[in-house]
C-alpha cells in the first residue's frame, strides 16, 4: 500500500473532467506555460585562468581608493604611492583616482594624497590637471572647513612641484580668483558688504581656532603666490623675445607652431561635454598678463586692498603675510595704472 | 551678543545651511553664493569625468546641493537665473550618464521649482517627456531603473495637471499636452501615454473629445497591448484600476467588538447608530463585486468623433491579417468592443457578422462572450439577410438534439437576444422549428423556447404556430385581418405621444365630457409658470374708483353664452388682457387663449359625432392619439395625469415586458447558458456544504463547554448544593422575610441589570 496521498492523487487522474461552454478547457497536470519570451540570457563568465597578477594588485588598489572606510582608502593611496614607479601605464588612473581624494573627509587621507602628488612627475600632472584643477576648486568651495583648508596646499603643490602654475593662471584665473575669495571670506560683489562681516569674520578668526588661523596665513600665502604669478610681468620679458626671435625667422612664428602646453585648445571645448552657459566668465582663458592684471585691478583689488588693510591690523603672521601681499598688490596696481596712462597718451 | 550667537551657529551641513538661509537670507548670502560655487565645481567634474561618472563619489554631494539650491532658490533670484536652466540641460542632454537616483533628483527639483512658478508648467513637461522615448519599454533592455523613472514621471505629470486643473480649467495647458500627447504617439511611449490618459480620464480632469480621440488614436495603435488598453477603456472595464478612494484599510471595524460594546456599555442613540453604519459598510463592501464594472464608458463613446470611422477601423484591424498578434482573450474584447459602438450608435458594419461565423461552434474558448458580442451587435437597421446568416449558423452549431442541454440553451438565448433587436432576422420555419422545444425536458432548453415564444407573440404573432400564438394576440390577429407585419426599415416606434391611449382609456373611464370649468383650472398652473412679473404688473395698476371698468371675467362668459357669440367674446377676452398690461408675455398668453377656444369650438361640433361613433377604441396608440390630437390640447394637468398613468402601467409593464430600447444594453455572456443545473457528485457536494461552514463557527450549542480550563467556581458550587442543606439558611430564608421595601428594590434592580444586558 501506498501513502493514503499518493493513491488519492492517483484517483485524481483518472476523474473525467467536465467540459463546460463558454468556459476553458482545463490545463492539463503536466502542462508548460511556455508563453513567456526572454530578452536575453546572461551566462556569468567563469575562468580558472584568472590569476591575480601584481597589475591586478595595483588595479584593485586603485578602486580600493573609493573604499568606505578612511584607513582603507589610506593604506590604497600609500600602496599606491610605493608602487605607480613599477606600472607607468596607470598613471592617468591614478591621478583621476586620487583627485577625487582631495574632498576626502578623512585628514589623514589627504595628507597621503599630498605627498603622492608631490611625488609624481610634472610632466603627468600637467597631463591631467584639468581634473585636478576642478576637484581643487570644488574642495576650496566645500563645506567642510577641513577640506577648505587644506584646499590651498593641493594648489600649491600644483603650481610648484607640478609646474601647472602658467596653466592654472591661463585658464583658470576668475575661477580661482572667486574661490579664493570665498575661501577667505571675502565678498565680492558690494551688496553684501554690511552683512558679510559677521560671517568673514567669525569664520576667518575664531571659527576654527589654530588650524582655520594656519590654514587662513597659507591661504594668504598661496594667493600672493598665485597672483604673482599671474599678474606680475617677468622682469626677463627681453630675453624672452630674444629666444622667440631665436627659434623662428619670424617674431609671431611661436604662434603658428604647434603649441607645446598639453590641451592647448580645451578651452575652445569641442569635444568635451558642458552644460553651456553664455557669458560664463569661469572657464575664460586669458593667456596674457595684461588682460589678467586688468581684469584684476578692475574686479577684484579694491576688495582685496580693504580686507587686507584690516588684516594687516590684526598683526602677528597673518598681519605679515597679508603686508607683504598688499606690497605686492599695490606694485601691480601701480604697473597697470602706468600701462593705462601709456596707451591713453599713445 | 545676539550676532555673536547666530555667528556660532556655523552651518557644517547643508541641511543646517539650508534653514538658516530660509530664515535669514541676506546674512547667509555669503554663504549660499560659496555654495553655489561648489555646485559649478561638481558640474564641471560631472562633466569632465567621461565614463566614471556613475562610480565618483561626488555624486551624493551634487544631489544634496541641487535640493539646497532649489530650496533656497526664491531667496536668491539673481544668483540663480541660470539655474533651472543648467539643470533642464543637464536632464535632456546628459541624461545617458547620470546616476539614476540624482536623475531623479533633477526631476524632483524641477517639480519643485515649477512648484515655486520659477519654472513654467510647459517647459517642465517638455522637459520630461521626451525622456519617455528615450527610456520606454521598447526602447530599452540595458537600463535597469527605467522603470522607476517611467513610474517618477507618470506621477509627476498626473500630480501636475492635477493640481493646475484643481480650480480654474487651465484649457490652454491641458491643449498642449493633448497635443503633445496626440503627436507623441508613437511606438515607444504609446502605452506611456494611453495609461496617463485614461488615469486623467478617471480623476475627470480631463473629458473632452480631444481626449478620446487620443484614446481612439491608441486603440488603433497596432500594439497589442496599447490596444487592448484603450478597448478596456471604451468598455469601462478598467474603471476600478484606475479609479480613486480605495479606501480599504481605513475603516475596518470588528463587528463583533462592535457587538460587545453595545453589550457593556450605556445603551445610547448614537452607539446603536454607529452600529448600524458599520454593518452597512460591511455589507456594502461584501456586495462590491470585483469583476464587476463592465458598463460601457457611455461618456467616452458619446464623444466619439467618428463612431462609423472608428468601428470600420477597429473591425480592419481585428479582421485582417495584423490580428495574428492578438490572442483569442484580446479579440473577444475587440470583438465586444466593435459590437457595442455598432449596436450603441446603429452603425452598419457588414463584416461583421460573417466575421463572427467563423468562430460560433460550441467548442470554441469563451463562445459565450463571442454569443454575447453577436447579441449586442444586432440592430433593427442592419439588413435581415446580414443577421440571418448568423441566427442559422448558431441554429445548426447549437441547437440540435445531439448537443448537451447547456449549449443548446446558450443558443437558444443568444438567438433571443439577436431577435429581440432584430426581428426581422428569422424566417418562419427556423422560428417553428426552434419554438418546438418548448416541449423539451431539459428545463434551461424549455425555458429558453418559451421566451422566444413569448418575444414573438409580442412583436410578430402571425409568424409563430397558431399553437403557440396565445389568447391576446390570437385575438388581435384576428380583429385586424390586414395585421401591421414587420417590415424592414420602417421605425415600429409610437408616433405622437408616448402613453396617449391610457389618459384616453382613462378620460374615458372617467367619463370626462369637455369640461371648461376644469381646464380652466387646469390651464391656471401654467399661467402662474409662464410669467410671475406678469403677475406683478397686473397687480399694480392703479384702479380709480369713479371709472367703470370693463373686466370681462372671460370663463363664466365663455359657457354661458352661444358659440356664435364665440368670436366677439375671444376679442373682449384679448383685450382685457391687454389692458391689464402690455407686456409681451401676457399677449403669447392671450393669444394661447384665442386658440384653445377657437379648437374648443371645433370640438364641440365633432363630439356628437363621436358619440355616435361606437367606442370600440381599445387603447390603440395611434387613433386614441389621432382622437385626442383633433379634440383637445393637452393641459399641464392633463400631462400629470398621463405620467402618472405611465408610472401605473410601467410597474406591469415591469413584472413582463421590458423596453424596446435593447440596443444599447449589453448582454451579459454568463447568463446565456441559462439555468442549467445537474445533480452534483458527492465531492462537490461536500465541496458547498465546506465552503459555506468556511468562517463560521461550529453550530450547536455551548452548553458545558468550558471556554477557559478551570476549576468549579465558588457559584457552580453553590449552585449544585443540594436543596436540603440549604432550605433552613438565612440567605433562602431571609428572601421571604424581606420587607416590601427590600423586595422592591432587588427587583428594581433587576430590572435594571437585564436592561443594561439589552433585554
Amino acid at each position: 500500500m501506498g501513502s493514503k496521498k499518493k493513491t488519492k492523487e492517483k484517483k485524481k487522474d483518472f476523474i473525467k473532467q467536465r467540459l463546460k461552454v463558454g468556459k476553458d478547457k482545463p490545463k492539463a497536470s503536466n502542462h508548460t506555460d511556455v508563453s513567456f519570451t526572454a530578452k536575453s540570457i546572461s551566462i556569468p563568465r567563469q575562468s580558472v585562468l584568472d590569476v591575480k597578477t601584481n597589475e591586478a594588485e595595483f588595479a584593485k588598489n586603485i578602486s580600493l581608493t573609493r573604499h568606505a572606510t578612511p584607513q582603507v582608502r589610506k593604506e590604497a593611496v600609500l600602496f599606491l604611492a610605493k608602487h605607480w614607479r613599477s606600472h607607468p601605464t596607470m598613471l592617468a588612473a591614478v591621478i583621476s583616482s586620487i583627485a577625487k581624494l582631495i574632498l576626502d573627509q578623512s585628514g589623514s587621507v589627504r595628507g597621503e594624497v599630498l605627498k603622492l602628488l608631490k611625488t609624481l612627475p610634472s610632466a603627468s600632472v600637467q597631463l591631467h590637471y584639468t581634473v585636478l584643477v576642478l576637484y581643487v576648486q570644488s574642495a576650496m568651495t566645500h563645506i567642510g572647513a577641513s577640506v577648505r583648508h587644506d584646499s590651498s596646499k593641493f594648489l600649491e603643490v600644483l603650481m610648484e612641484d607640478g609646474g601647472c602654475g602658467k596653466l592654472l593662471v591661463d585658464n583658470h584665473w576668475i575661477k580661482l580668483s572667486r574661490c579664493f575669495f570665498s575661501l577667505l571670506h571675502w565678498p565680492i560683489n558690494a551688496a553684501g558688504v554690511g552683512l558679510a562681516v559677521t560671517v568673514g569674520s567669525s569664520a576667518g578668526g575664531g571659527g576654527g581656532g589654530q588650524a582655520a588661523r594656519t590654514a587662513r596665513v597659507r591661504h594668504l600665502q598661496v594667493l600672493g603666490k598665485f597672483i604673482e604669478q599671474g599678474a606680475v610681468e617677468v622682469k626677463s620679458i627681453d630675453t624672452e623675445a630674444g629666444q622667440i626671435e631665436a627659434e623662428g625667422p619670424h617674431v609671431s612664428t611661436q604662434c603658428y607652431v604647434t603649441p607645446d602646453v598639453p590641451g592647448p585648445f580645451q578651452h575652445l571645448r569641442l569635444f568635451a561635454r558642458a552644460v553651456n552657459i553664455e557669458g560664463d566668465l569661469n572657464n575664460m582663458r586669458f593667456e596674457d598678463v595684461l588682460v589678467r592684471r586688468k581684469v584684476l585691478v578692475d574686479v577684484f583689488t579694491e576688495r582685496m586692498m580693504k580686507e587686507l588693510r584690516s588684516i594687516v591690523k590684526e598683526g602677528g603672521e597673518v598681519g605679515r603675510v597679508a603686508n607683504s601681499l598688499s606690497v605686492m598688490m599695490e606694485r601691480v596696481m601701480e604697473d597697470e595704472k602706468n600701462y593705462q596712462q601709456s596707451i591713453g597718451a599713445s | 551678543m545676539a550676532r555673536k550667537q547666530r555667528a556660532a551657529l556655523l552651518p557644517t551641513n547643508i541641511i543646517l545651511l539650508q534653514n538658516l538661509v530660509k530664515r535669514d537670507p541676506l546674512s547667509y548670502r555669503e554663504e549660499f553664493l560659496q555654495q553655489y560655487a561648489h555646485y559649478e565645481s561638481l558640474r564641471d567634474i560631472l562633466m569632465a569625468s567621461s565614463s566614471s561618472i556613475k562610480e565618483n563619489g561626488i555624486d551624493e554631494e551634487l544631489r544634496e546641493l541641487i535640493g539646497f539650491i532649489t530650496a533656497v532658490c526664491p531667496c536668491y533670484k539673481e544668483e540663480t537665473k541660470q539655474f533651472p536652466g543648467e539643470l533642464k540641460t543637464l536632464l535632456s542632454e546628459h541624461h545617458r550618464d547620470l546616476n539614476p537616483e540624482l536623475r531623479e533628483k533633477i526631476i524632483q527639483c524641477l517639480v519643485m521649482l515649477r512648484n515655486r512658478d520659477i519654472i513654467s508648467a510647459e517647459s517642465l513637461i517638455q522637459t520630461i517627456f521626451p525622456l519617455l522615448t528615450e527610456y520606454s519599454a521598447v526602447n530599452n533592455n540595458t537600463e535597469t531603473n527605467s522603470k522607476a523613472l517611467r513610474k517618477q514621471i507618470f506621477h509627476t505629470l498626473v500630480t501636475l495637471l492635477k493640481s493646475l486643473n484643481s480650480g480654474t480649467r487651465a484649457a490652454r495647458l491641458n491643449k498642449t499636452v493633448q497635443n503633445l500627447f496626440l503627436s507623441g504617439l508613437t511606438k515607444e511611449n504609446a502605452l506611456f501615454v494611453t495609461k496617463i490618459t485614461i488615469k486623467l480620464w478617471y480623476s475627470q480632469i480631463w473629458n473632452d473629445s480631444r481626449t478620446v480621440e487620443i484614446m481612439v488614436q491608441s486603440t488603433l495603435s497596432g500594439d497589442a497591448k496599447v490596444s487592448v488598453a484603450g478597448a478596456r477603456f471604451f468598455l469601462g472595464a478598467d474603471k476600478d484600476l484606475y479609479e480613486e478612494g480605495n479606501d480599504d484599510s481605513d475603516d475596518e471595524v470588528d463587528i463583533s467588538q462592535l457587538k460587545h460594546h453595545m453589550k457593556i456599555n450605556k445603551k445610547t442613540k448614537k452607539q446603536s447608530k454607529k452600529f448600524d453604519s458599520a454593518v452597512k459598510t460591511i455589507k456594502k463592501k461584501q456586495n462590491k463585486d470585483p469583476n464587476k464594472g463592465t458598463a460601457l464608458n457611455f461618456t467616452a463613446v458619446q464623444l466619439l468623433r467618428d463612431p462609423q470611422g472608428f468601428a470600420e477601423n477597429l473591425f480592419k484591424q481585428l479582421a485582417t491579417t495584423s490580428a495574428r498578434k492578438f490572442n483569442m482573450e484580446q479579440k473577444i474584447i475587440f470583438m465586444n468592443l466593435i459590437s457595442r459602438i455598432v449596436g450603441v450608435n446603429k452603425l452598419q458594419l457588414l463584416g461583421l457578422y460573417s466575421y463572427f461565423l467563423k468562430y460560433l461552434t460550441p467548442k470554441q474558448q469563451d463562445v459565450t462572450k463571442i454569443l454575447a458580442a453577436c447579441a449586442q451587435s444586432s440592430h433593427d437597421l442592419v439588413p435581415p439577410d446580414a443577421i440571418n446568416m448568423v441566427v442559422r449558423k448558431i441554429a445548426d452549431e447549437f441547437v440540435s438534439d445531439g448537443v448537451s442541454t447547456e449549449v443548446c440553451s446558450a443558443g437558444m438565448n443568444s438567438i433571443r437576444e439577436i431577435l429581440t433587436r432584430a426581428p426581422l432576422a428569422i424566417d418562419q420555419a427556423l422560428l417553428q422549428d426552434l419554438t418546438a422545444y418548448s416541449k423539451s425536458k431539459a428545463k434551461a432548453v424549455n425555458i429558453a423556447a418559451k421566451s422566444l415564444i413569448s418575444l414573438y407573440r409580442e412583436v410578430a404573432p402571425e409568424m409563430l404556430m397558431r399553437k403557440d400564438r396565445g389568447k391576446e394576440a390570437s385575438i388581435k390577429l384576428q380583429g385586424s385581418k390586414k395585421g401591421k407585419s414587420l417590415q424592414f426599415g420602417v421605425e415600429s416606434s409610437v408616433q405622437g405621444i408616448p402613453g396617449i391611449e391610457l389618459l384616453d382609456k382613462w378620460r374615458e373611464e372617467q367619463g370626462l365630457a369637455v369640461d371648461d370649468e376644469n381646464e380652466e383650472a387646469a390651464w391656471e398652473e401654467q399661467q402662474k409658470d409662464l410669467s410671475d412679473a406678469d403677475d406683478i404688473d397686473g397687480d399694480w395698476v392703479t384702479v380709480e374708483s369713479d371709472k367703470e371698468y370693463e373686466i370681462s371675467d372671460g370663463d363664466d362668459d365663455k359657457e354661458d353664452e352661444d358659440e356664435k357669440m364665440a368670436d366677439a367674446d375671444v376679442n373682449d377676452d384679448s383685450d382685457s388682457d391687454l389692458d391689464l398690461s402690455d407686456d409681451d408675455e401676457s399677449k403669447n398668453f392671450a393669444k394661447t387663449k384665442k386658440n384653445k377656444t377657437i379648437s374648443r369650438k371645433a370640438k364641440k361640433k365633432r363630439r356628437e359625432i363621436q358619440e355616435a361613433e361606437e367606442k370600440k377604441y381599445n387603447g390603440d396608440a395611434e387613433e386614441s392619439f389621432k382622437k385626442l390630437a383633433a379634440n383637445r390640447i393637452l393641459t399641464p394637468a392633463d400631462f400629470a395625469k398621463l405620467e402618472e398613468l405611465k408610472m401605473e402601467a410601467g410597474v406591469e409593464k415591469l413584472m413582463g415586458i421590458k423596453s424596446s430600447i435593447r440596443n444599447e444594453e449589453e448582454v451579459d455572456a454568463d447568463g446565456l447558458v441559462g439555468p442549467v443545473k445537474r445533480k452534483q457528485t458527492k465531492e462537490e457536494r461536500i465541496e458547498s456544504i465546506r465552503e459555506g461552514r468556511e468562517g463560521r463557527e461550529k453550530f450547536g450549542s455551548r452548553r458545558g463547554k468550558i471556554a477557559t480550563p478551570h476549576s468549579t467556581t465558588n457559584r457552580e458550587k453553590a449552585r449544585k448544593k443540594n436543596f436540603i442543606m440549604m432550605i433552613h439558611k438565612r440567605q433562602v430564608q431571609g428572601k421571604a422575610r424581606r420587607s416590601l421595601r427590600d423586595k422592591q428594590k432587588v427587583l428594581q434592580a433587576h430590572i435594571e441589570k437585564q436592561k443594561k444586558k439589552g433585554y
